[in-house]
């Protein structure tokens, strides 16, 4: 039996989360540094943000009611 | 907008064109980024319903919910790095020369340069459904130089553009003193 506790997940999660912050900034800079502030780049810029916003409070909503102590059983003995 | 982030702009040269891709050029992007959202949508709906005790596990609900959010998240990125993509393609035309700064990626931009009396051949294209009803294309631009080629992509209105590039470049040649290629 192979287990390990669920909150190594989440720290793979968080991980991913800073990558994601690196690339949306690189994304960004590019906006930033070329001056070009109009209606499509900001409506888009805004848009990004709003879902990212949305998207990280659903999931907190959802990881916070989990008990991320226990185990993950990847593989269960006995079953032959 | 800031010109200047592209080109250093001579005492003597005026901007004339500030060419970027048609907005009709974009919404594949979008519709595709519409469909990957709704991906994962209509799994989680399939999946509850053939099984519903297996997406509700202890052990599975933690995965979908951060595979989830890792899916969503990096959609949101490709959507973004896609627009800046599209968005950073820009052409200036001067009365003296051309610029085309291109966005490959996040990470490659390329900027090439040249002067309008160079120029030997211009060349619209209007291709497909959505081109012809919307009236965008590519405008390709060759010098004598081999290497040299330049290709405004899915601009608004190519060929009103070509005739000018053609017009503007005559005029620069008159005003270097080079001879225009008399037509066979």
């Amino acid at each position: 039996m192979i287990a390990f506790p669920l909150y190594i997940f989440l720290f793979i999660y968080l991980a991913f989360l800073c990558v994601f912050v690196i690339f949306s900034c690189i994304n960004a800079y590019h906006i930033f540094s070329a001056g070009i502030f109009t209606v499509a780049s900001f409506t888009m810029t805004v848009t990004v943000i709003l879902l990212t916003l949305l998207t990280l409070y659903i999931t907190w909503q959802h990881v916070s009611l989990i008990d991320w102590s226990q185990p993950f059983i990847l593989f269960e003995g006995g079953n032959f | 907008m800031h010109v200047s982030h592209f080109m250093k702009q001579k005492s003597y040269e005026h901007i004339i064109h500030v060419l970027r891709r048609h907005p009709v050029a974009f919404i594949p992007t979008i519709l595709l980024f519409i469909v990957l959202f709704a991906i994962p949508v209509v799994l989680y709906m399939l999946a509850k319903h053939a099984f519903p005790d297996f997406v509700t596990s202890t052990q599975m609900y933690p995965l979908f919910v951060l595979g989830g959010s890792v899916y969503y998240l990096s959609t949101y990125l490709f959507l973004y790095a896609h627009f800046i993509d599209y968005y950073l393609d820009m052409w200036i035309v001067t009365n003296d020369r051309i610029i085309d700064n291109e966005q490959h990626g996040l990470f490659h931009r390329t900027t090439t340069e040249l002067e309008l009396h160079s120029i030997e051949d211009v060349t619209s294209q209007v291709t497909g459904i959505w081109g012809t009803l919307f009236k965008f294309g590519d405008l390709t631009i060759k010098t004598s130089s081999v290497t040299t080629t330049i290709v405004f992509r899915q601009i608004p209105n190519p060929e009103k553009i070509r005739g000018e590039l053609i017009h503007l470049a005559d005029e620069d040649r008159k005003y270097h003193n080079i001879p225009t290629t008399p037509k066979p």
